[in-house]
């Protein structure tokens, strides 16, 4: 059972300015929550911070009751390579890697060796309909290939929590139809999931929606 | 560690281009580095090999006769380390205060020990003087004998047996007188051949030290002390020379890398903030970043260094040459450091967000 808890987050890319104010919220294993709001609402920061890639300048994140926000980096990395599993809006694919390359990268990360996984990651493939030889670069596969490789990536190692940050804003119907349905499958298995979304139906398709309100200005 | 070290061998291969260049830049590094230090070094113990001749490197104890100091006082002497060969000098005149006609002033009476003669040679006669050369020199009858030159040039050879006369009836001047013309008589003269003009001061101290009991007016140790500093000075000169332009090249190269490397890393901003994302922490991605500069630059460095030590006519030593390479990869591996941590450091919220 995992949880993860924001409590007063408050968090700004300067003093000056806020982005989010006192912001909690709760996020449990087996819930899919959609993140909505307008552009510039802090709906990616959310993800960052839930994603443990920002620190909050304010406020607590509880993950399974432990503050995540006072630990050092190691710490955090380690989480973030053993727990969590990211799809980002354009797939962040690395584009002087292969396709399994890709894959497989975050179990460097997490020290485990690439060959028990080369396996797992066949599955991933073909359960998804990548249907790309592995060998190939991001740079030779289309935009909705290349994010289901990012989808596979999340989830091979069957993390915890999963956040996606618009994971089919740039795809067509069929694609995207993929995406969420293996992101919901995955968190009917017990993960937490997060998506960050701009598209009604996805949200719809969420037990919980998570809206954030006013406009705080572009972070950058 | 392992996972770490095979992707980083993978992020080798994926950047080849980067790669080669690294490579290039240590074959050159370190092939001059080699070519230039090793060649000063070899060519400044070629010239400090012609300064190693016996005489520079003796050490002459005179002695006065009246002191009457025997052979076995100044036996701890031919033991001193280290020493090529040693001599020890009677007085003719205390020998035979008679005279013999036509005699020489001094007899030599010679322990070769350090020279690995097995027993002490006959008393030869040679003219007065003071012996300003000593060689060694084995002859074909495996003799050991030293050559010793007086004020006046004679040459004379002091051996353990008549053969090597008979081998050079030139050397007419040496005169030996059989074992039972022998008698105790006070040394005049010791001369101590060092292994090498770098020890002949450390000698020179320890055979004083040696004598401190006697009268120091009536003794004197006198060496070459130019030979040492003229070893020094051609040493230093051709070392700091070569030190300057060794440390120069390493710290070119160095910057050439560290450039390309930032220059590499800010173009993959957003790879190495999705590493980050993905779960590596800042030092996983410097430690990524430095040893896959380290593995490429080990290649092209000992790859330089081998060609160039097989090619230079006088090639350095392995251990010089080891040195070299571990120097380049050492120098890399630092200019390594702020690109790598420049990459470790971008933020995966800013890098990875799409505007």
């Amino acid at each position: 059972m995992t949880t993860l808890t924001a409590q007063n987050l408050r968090f700004g890319y300067s003093p000056q300015q806020s982005i989010l104010d006192d912001w909690n919220g709760e996020f449990k294993s087996g819930r899919s929550y959609a993140i909505v709001g307008p552009s510039g609402s802090g709906k990616s920061s959310l993800m960052f911070l839930l994603g443990l890639m920002l620190t909050p300048t304010s406020g607590s994140l509880l993950l399974d009751g432990v503050a995540t926000d006072t630990m050092r980096d190691r710490p955090r990395a380690r989480m973030r390579a053993n727990r969590y599993g990211f799809v980002f809006q354009d797939a962040c694919l690395d584009p002087t890697r292969t396709v399994l390359d890709n894959i497989l990268q975050p179990a460097a990360w997490r020290g485990v060796t690439r060959g028990t996984l080369v396996e797992s990651a066949q599955q991933w493939v073909k359960r998804l309909e990548i249907d790309v030889p592995l060998n190939r670069r991001p740079g030779e596969v289309s935009g909705g290939q290349a994010q289901r490789i990012a989808l596979a990536r999340a989830l091979l190692s069957s993390p915890d929590i999963v956040l996606a940050d618009e994971p089919t804003g740039n795809l067509d119907s069929h694609s995207s139809k993929k995406v969420i349905d293996a992101l919901l499958e995955h968190c009917a298995s017990g993960s937490v999931l997060a998506i960050v979304t701009h598209d009604p139906a996805v949200a719809q398709q969420c037990d919980e929606i998570v809206t954030l309100g006013s406009v705080h200005g572009d972070p950058s | 560690m392992r996972p770490l070290l095979a992707e980083a061998l993978r992020d080798i291969v994926s950047r080849r281009v980067q790669v080669g260049l690294f490579v290039f830049i240590a074959f050159v590094a370190s092939a001059f580095t080699v070519a230039i230090y090793g060649s000063s070094v070899a060519s400044a113990d070629a010239a400090l090999q012609t300064l190693e001749t016996p005489s520079a490197r003796t050490v002459v104890v005179r002695i006065d006769p009246t002191l009457g100091v025997h052979a076995n006082e100044v036996e701890p002497l031919l033991r001193l380390e280290p020493l090529e060969a040693a001599v020890v000098l009677g007085s003719a005149r205390s020998a035979y205060p008679a005279g013999l006609p036509d005699a020489p002033a001094m007899a030599i009476r010679t322990c070769l020990a350090a020279a690995g003669a097995s027993s002490c040679p006959p008393v030869a006669l040679a003219a007065s003087g003071v012996a300003l050369d000593v060689t060694i020199r084995t002859f074909n009858t495996g003799a050991t004998s030293a050559l010793v030159v007086d004020d006046s040039r004679n040459g004379y050879y002091v051996t353990p047996s008549v053969a090597p006369i008979l081998e050079a009836p030139a050397l007419a001047d040496t005169v030996i007188v059989s074992p039972s013309q022998q008698r105790p008589v006070p040394i005049a003269l010791v001369l101590l051949v060092a292994d090498s003009s770098q020890h002949v001061s450390t000698i020179a101290s320890a055979a004083a030290a040696g004598l401190s009991g006697w009268d120091s007016e009536k003794i004197s140790v006198e060496s070459s002390p130019e030979i040492g500093a003229l070893r020094n000075d051609i040493s230093d000169a051709t070392r700091s020379g070569a030190k300057f332009t060794a440390t120069g090249i390493l710290v070119a190269m160095a910057l050439v890398l560290g450039l390309a490397e930032l220059s590499a890393a800010r173009g993959r901003r957003q790879i190495l903030a999705l590493r980050r994302a993905l779960g590596a922490s800042q030092g996983q991605v410097i430690a990524l970043a430095v040893s896959g500069t380290a593995l490429t630059v080990l290649v092209g460095a000992t790859a330089g260094a081998l060609v160039t030590s097989v090619w230079l006519p006088a090639a350095p030593g392995w251990r010089f040459t080891s040195a070299t390479v571990m120097l380049v990869v050492g120098a890399a591996a630092l200019a390594a450091l702020l690109p790598a941590a420049y990459g470790a450091t971008r933020d995966p919220a800013r890098e990875l967000r799409v505007p």
